[in-house]
């Protein structure tokens, strides 16, 4: 048995195609604003039968230009929080294939569970890393349930049933608290199966911050922000919930395998114990 | 009878056609790769662009019927029927 990370997706396309639906929803909100002035122009400039009939066309406009706008603009800040949700697993999963690295034998994607002749640092590294892959697998599920939920809503989808959705074969129940003793393991296959002592948390805790304003069509970077912050559109985005804090500490504080940085252990390292003398029997 | 200002039609006849075309400039949106959640997005963004789409070219034709009406309104008397015709709701042009 192994474990995944690939990963589907683009954060980038994302965030690029919602900073253009961004540019369309202001340029119907002006337009929207010009077509409300002409419903409701004065009998000074316009008056007769016929300024009664362009009042009620541009009255009918108002209404339609009022409803793609805010499809527009309420589709690019779903679309900004669901690419910035993609880029949050990207990242967890490659921090956490890059811990795996250094501890077990990591093929292409794939984890591979260690042996039976495995040190105790192996198996508490494969636990943590499973640990970790099954929060990013819940947030990008969730993820994909936010997208489609407001693309159902304001582009009049179908709306997908939950069994349907991807990554549905994840459970659902509730987790515990970033930080708390006893992790959930969701993929103990029966009852009587053997209990785990419970990992303690090789990383910080991750406590449940405030929401944060995240600015439409632009990824969360510093250089998103900047440029967030030229364009003067914010929006309020909900706070994740609090598995994304592990999967978020987990891709910034350790530096990727992509990034350039020091070579520097990594927090979520575990120390191996490197055996000097080797014992007896197969290896 | 009817009261009309030629200078203040004209000027929201072009404002119009601009507001149109700058919505129809703005139509130009990338699918991105959503992952798992393609087809729906698929579905939705191109959902979303026809009636935006629609919108742009409503903004257009009324900007031109008024336009027109403008034009042809100074030959005719208060009945105006075809330039009518035009600015009702649903009018094709």
């Amino acid at each position: 048995m192994s474990l995944s990370t690939s990963f589907e997706g683009d954060p980038e396309s994302c965030w690029r195609t919602a900073e253009r639906l961004a540019g369309l929803a202001r340029a119907l909100e002006d337009a929207r604003g010009f077509v409300a002035a002409q419903a409701t122009s004065s009998p000074d400039d316009f008056d007769g039968w016929s300024a009664d009939a362009f009042r009620l066309s541009a009255g009918r406009l108002h209404g339609q230009t009022q409803r793609c706008e805010t499809a527009c603009h309420e589709l690019a800040v779903a679309l900004t929080a669901f690419g910035t949700s993609l880029d949050t697993v990207r990242l967890a999963l490659r921090r956490t294939r890059e811990l795996a690295r250094q501890h077990l034998v990591v093929e292409g994607e794939e984890i591979l569970r260690p042996g039976p002749y495995a040190d105790d640092g192996q198996r508490r590294t494969y636990e943590l890393v499973e640990q970790t892959l099954d929060q990013a697998r819940r947030f990008e599920h969730q993820a994909h349930r936010d997208w489609q939920a407001a693309l159902a809503e304001h582009a009049g989808t179908a709306a997908v049933p939950a069994a349907e959705l991807p990554g549905s074969a994840v459970p659902t129940e509730p987790t515990e608290p970033a930080g708390s003793a006893g992790p959930v393991r969701p993929h103990v296959p029966a009852a009587d199966a053997p209990v785990r002592p419970p990992v303690p948390p090789a990383g910080p805790v991750f406590p449940a911050g405030p929401a944060v304003d995240v600015p439409v069509g632009a990824p969360v970077g510093a250089a998103g922000a900047a440029g967030a912050a030229a364009a003067g559109v914010l929006t309020r985005q909900p706070r994740p919930p609090h598995d994304l804090d592990l999967a978020l500490d987990l891709a910034l504080e350790a530096p990727g395998e992509d990034d350039w940085a020091p070579a520097t252990p990594t927090p979520h390292a575990l120390p191996v114990p490197v055996p000097w003398e080797v014992p007896d029997g197969p290896r | 009878m009817f009261t009309i200002n030629p200078r203040a039609l004209l000027r929201a006849s072009r404002e119009l056609i601009r507001h149109g075309l700058d919505v129809d400039d703005r139509l130009q949106v990338p699918l991105p790769d959503t992952g798992r959640s393609g087809c729906a997005t698929q579905e939705g963004l191109e959902r979303v662009l026809a009636e935006t789409t629609a919108v742009a070219d409503d903004l257009r034709h009324l900007g031109d019927a008024l336009d027109g009406f403008v034009t042809t309104s100074p030959g005719v008397d208060g009945g105006v029927r075809g330039a009518l015709d035009r600015l009702l709701p649903g009018a094709t042009p």
